[in-house]
């Protein structure tokens, strides 16, 4: 049975799955607008990019986390997305740290020794019922199915070569 | 840039006749500001506030 640590994530971190250090944390804020421009109080503005703004500015994130707690008409906190790594911005980054970190854990996984899977051979299939014997000695599944199809094709082929079927 | 007043300050973004957003031509591009929400104010280039001010009464031109 395969089990994964629970210092998983610390584990990885060792191998080089996040060689990232503490990075800058951004607040994300999105817009029902794709793109639109909003003036803070102390005259900086917000600009929103395909409905989205990162800031890490504590008084930005004040004035829009009270608006958003207000219940303002376009901006809003989506809750899967809060915070993002500043890095993460650029989308291909982010989906590239995924992609090692995922290959890396499948790494971890097949090449853990805690993760003993044992060792067998296929041996060879025993028919379970003594209608499948026929099937399952010609090298079949042992479906009814499959020696059906065995002897339609051998009706057919003994048709084609214009001699009387078995039995007929 | 200049500031126009486009909503009554203290007005809620739940109050009828509240604008909360509009589009203007301003610094060479049509642009989308969402008013402050305790100012009610937006800010465009001063061309396009001259216009918005002229043009519409209840907007009201607050520096620039």
């Amino acid at each position: 049975m395969s089990t994964l640590p629970t210092n998983l994530a610390a584990k990885l971190k060792t191998l080089g799955a996040e060689a990232v250090q503490p990075e800058d944390t951004l607040r994300v804020y999105k817009s029902h607008l794709p793109y639109c421009k909003y003036a803070f109080g102390n005259g900086s503005e917000a600009e929103f990019i395909k409905g989205v703004f990162y800031t890490k500015k504590a008084d930005q994130i004040e004035e829009l986390d009270t608006l958003i707690a207000k219940g303002h008409p376009v901006f809003y906190i989506d809750p899967n997305e809060t915070e993002i790594v500043a890095e993460d911005r650029d989308p291909m980054v982010k989906m590239r740290k995924q992609i090692r970190a995922e290959i890396l854990a499948e790494g971890f996984v097949k090449t853990n020794p805690d993760n003993d899977m044992g060792k067998s051979a296929q041996g060879p299939l025993n028919a379970a019922s003594s209608r499948d014997i026929a099937s399952v000695s010609a090298g079949g599944n042992g479906a009814s199915g499959d020696q059906m199809a065995k002897l339609v094709a051998g009706l057919a082929a003994a048709n084609s070569a214009g001699k009387p079927a078995a039995g007929a | 840039m200049a500031q126009v007043q486009v909503n009554t300050p203290g007005m809620t973004s739940t109050t009828p006749g509240y604008i909360s957003s509009i589009t203007v031509r301003t610094g060479g591009a049509d642009t989308v500001l969402v008013p402050n929400a305790t100012t009610g104010q937006i800010t465009v280039d001063a061309a396009a506030a001259t216009r918005l001010v002229q043009d519409y009464a209840k907007f009201k031109l607050i520096s620039g």
